[in-house]
């Protein structure tokens, strides 16, 4: 775009100052390295995952590893703690996810017609909550008092509608023309058949995207686990299995020594098994990744537009 | 049904001044509305339930930030604070909090360790942006655009276990820099002098590339031609920069700025949860982290763990509120 025509000779062609190319390459190289950046501590872990119990204290740049051993992964999928901590997590994004997404789509959807009675009162209302709340341990208290706590849907029932997604996705329906609502009314529809045969067929980019908010919201979380659930073992959830190997170090996993021992070479190493569980946690979020960003932007620029 | 109603009005508006009037038709559209959007009523409310009972709920329990509270009696059957002497003395839980040496403590590292993020990292996504604009090969910058928020989806507990790998002296990525090319042996995650740098610089590392979505988009939208015309004119990339480009990114810019001056007194509760220890709570602990072990780890003072939560809590209130406001002054007035 910036390029210079100059005419010398009757001949016409693209030349660009010398700074404008040094400061091509550079960027070029600085784009590189930002590339670099956000990958490579991933691929150091997955390397890392990878290297044979004997090498695992032996500090090392992980570019590549020449003889993988799979031990480490042999070990934590068949750790009992591990994968129920998966299955805790896929329970409550589920449920989360399926009542959550419903009473999303109930709020916006009535939030979006104008012609709503006391929708500035119900906005107000709904609006409040995201700028004040009542804290940490009010709303502890309130779960003790709800006979939540050390339940499973104590994971699930406070964190049901968030009232960001909330907020994009009426930006989404008020987006849409009203005439929709408005000829389907004369001809006999109610709210509840306009809003479901209608404007949801007609939202599926943003339902998918509130959807994918909820699903990365659920899968990140681990406060609630950590606090409401101290007495049940068996509802803690991925990230707070992470939590407890990873950071609090209250789970030790794998059998003592965490030395290399020469005496059984296939037993992993403490470093190799706290690489591979962040591997194996991580790779589903890798995996969704190309679909899951493509929704994510497209979220954040709706809700860009009007929030 | 019509014609009878239509009878009453005529009388009313006879008898009645005309702003009664008024307010009867209104109030008398507004029951159509509702007899009309009964459905839409009953889907709200549903929902409106919910917030009342999850997030309005936790409310009452704000009571205890004035009280003795004991699990045994309840919030409402807690006696309300007092003094040594037995005198009322409701507000005995923030008295004590700023004279408490740990909470002055993390009140300051809240603000100190924001205020370095906000600094430091609020240009990263901007000039990243205008950078990454400069790209003309469209596959290499969605690549790099893509990966670069990357780490945003990513957990704090996993981005922390990713730290803790990389920097162990035994068997990390650190450990080899230091064993084979001489870098200073230090646990950053232990050592006080860098801690809020390691902080500061993961934060921008995680945040950068999704925050710089917004000025992506921004940028994305400034009219082609004014490119065109400052090319005709003879403008080159600096220029054009300086020109076009920054201007138009100028509104967002300080939108997003005033935004994140208002989530100041907030604190990256799962970041810092994740990395901090014992050796870095002089420099690392933050109103979050305070409150927590003041309320599970430490002791289970629960009036003033929510004492120390309300204050917390009404700070960022008043600040977004006043950043809102001037938020919206600047989107309707500011024409550039």
């Amino acid at each position: 775009m910036s390029t210079l025509i100059k005419k010398r000779k009757g001949r016409s062609y693209l030349r660009k100052s010398t700074g404008e190319n040094i400061f091509d390459v550079l960027n070029y190289i600085f784009m590189f390295i930002v590339l670099i950046a956000c990958t490579y501590p991933f691929w150091n872990v997955i390397m890392q995952s990878l290297t044979q119990p004997r090498d695992a204290n032996k500090p090392s740049l992980y570019l590549w590893v020449t003889d993988p051993s799979l031990a480490s992964y042999r070990r934590m999928l068949r750790d009992a703690d591990f994968l129920r901590s998966f299955l805790v997590t896929f329970a409550r994004i589920a449920a989360a996810w399926s009542i959550g997404i419903v009473m999303t789509t109930f709020l916006a959807y009535a939030l979006s017609r104008r012609t709503l009675p006391f929708r500035k009162t119900i906005t107000g209302i709904v609006v409040f909550t995201m700028f004040f709340n009542g804290g940490m341990i009010p709303t502890y208290i309130l779960m003790s008092d709800l006979k939540l706590l050390n339940n499973f849907w104590v994971l699930v029932l406070p964190g049901l509608v968030s009232t960001y997604n909330m907020i994009i996705m009426r930006n989404y329906f008020m987006s849409l023309p009203v005439e929709l609502e408005e000829s389907a009314y004369i001809d006999g529809a109610n709210d509840f058949t306009i809003m479901s045969r209608i404007y949801v067929p007609l939202s599926k980019p943003i339902l998918a995207t509130v959807s994918l908010w909820i699903i990365v919201a659920h899968w990140n979380s681990w406060f609630d686990n950590l606090i409401y659930t101290p007495m049940r073992r068996d509802l803690t959830g991925l990230q707070l299995y992470l939590n407890q190997v990873l950071v609090a170090g209250t789970i030790n996993i794998g059998a003592n020594p965490w030395e290399y021992d020469p005496m059984n070479p296939n037993l992993p190493v403490e470093a190799t098994l706290k690489a591979t569980i962040i591997v194996i946690s991580t790779v589903p979020i890798l995996v969704f990744y190309p679909f899951l960003q493509k929704y994510f932007v497209k979220g954040i620029i709706i809700g860009s537009l009007k929030g | 049904m019509a014609e009878k109603q239509n009878e009453a009005s005529t009388a009313q508006a006879e008898v009645l001044p005309l702003v009664l009037g008024k307010r009867q038709s209104r109030f008398k559209r507004t029951l159509k509305e509702c007899k009309r959007h009964s459905l839409l009523l009953v889907m709200a409310g549903f929902v409106l339930v919910w917030y009342f009972i999850f997030l309005y709920g936790p409310m009452y329990g704000l009571l205890m930030a004035f009280k003795d509270f004991s699990f045994r009696k309840g919030v409402f059957g807690s006696s309300w604070k007092t003094d040594r002497h037995g005198n009322l003395d409701l507000f005995a839980n923030f008295t004590r909090m700023f004279k408490d040496h740990a909470f002055l403590r993390a009140f300051r590292n809240t603000f100190i360790i924001s205020g370095l993020k906000l600094l430091v990292g609020f240009p990263v996504p901007i000039i990243f942006a205008l950078l990454l604009n400069e790209i003309r090969n469209r596959r290499y910058k969605k690549l790099v655009q893509t990966v670069s928020y990357l780490p945003y989806f990513i957990s704090w507990i996993v981005l922390s276990g990713i730290m803790r790998q990389i920097l162990n002296l035994e068997s990390g990525l650190y450990g080899y820099l230091v064993r084979y090319l001489g870098f200073p042996e230090i646990n950053f995650l232990t050592y006080r002098p860098t801690f809020r740098g390691l902080l500061t610089v993961s934060s921008i590392w995680r945040n950068f590339g999704w925050s710089s979505i917004i000025y992506l988009a921004a940028l994305g939208g400034i009219d082609g031609q004014l490119y065109e015309a400052a090319e005709i004119d003879g403008a080159g990339r600096w220029k054009k920069a300086i020109h076009i480009t920054l201007p138009g990114l100028a509104p967002v810019i300080v939108i997003q700025l005033i935004l994140q001056v208002g989530t100041i007194v907030g604190d990256d509760f799962n970041q810092i949860f994740n990395l901090y220890s014992v050796p870095v709570y002089e420099v690392a602990d933050v109103i979050g982290t305070y409150t927590y072990r003041q309320s599970f780890q430490d002791s289970t003072d629960f009036s003033y763990s929510t004492a120390v939560g309300l204050m917390q809590n009404t700070l960022s209130f008043v600040l977004i509120i006043i950043t809102n406001w001037i938020t919206s002054k600047f989107s309707e007035y500011g024409i550039w």
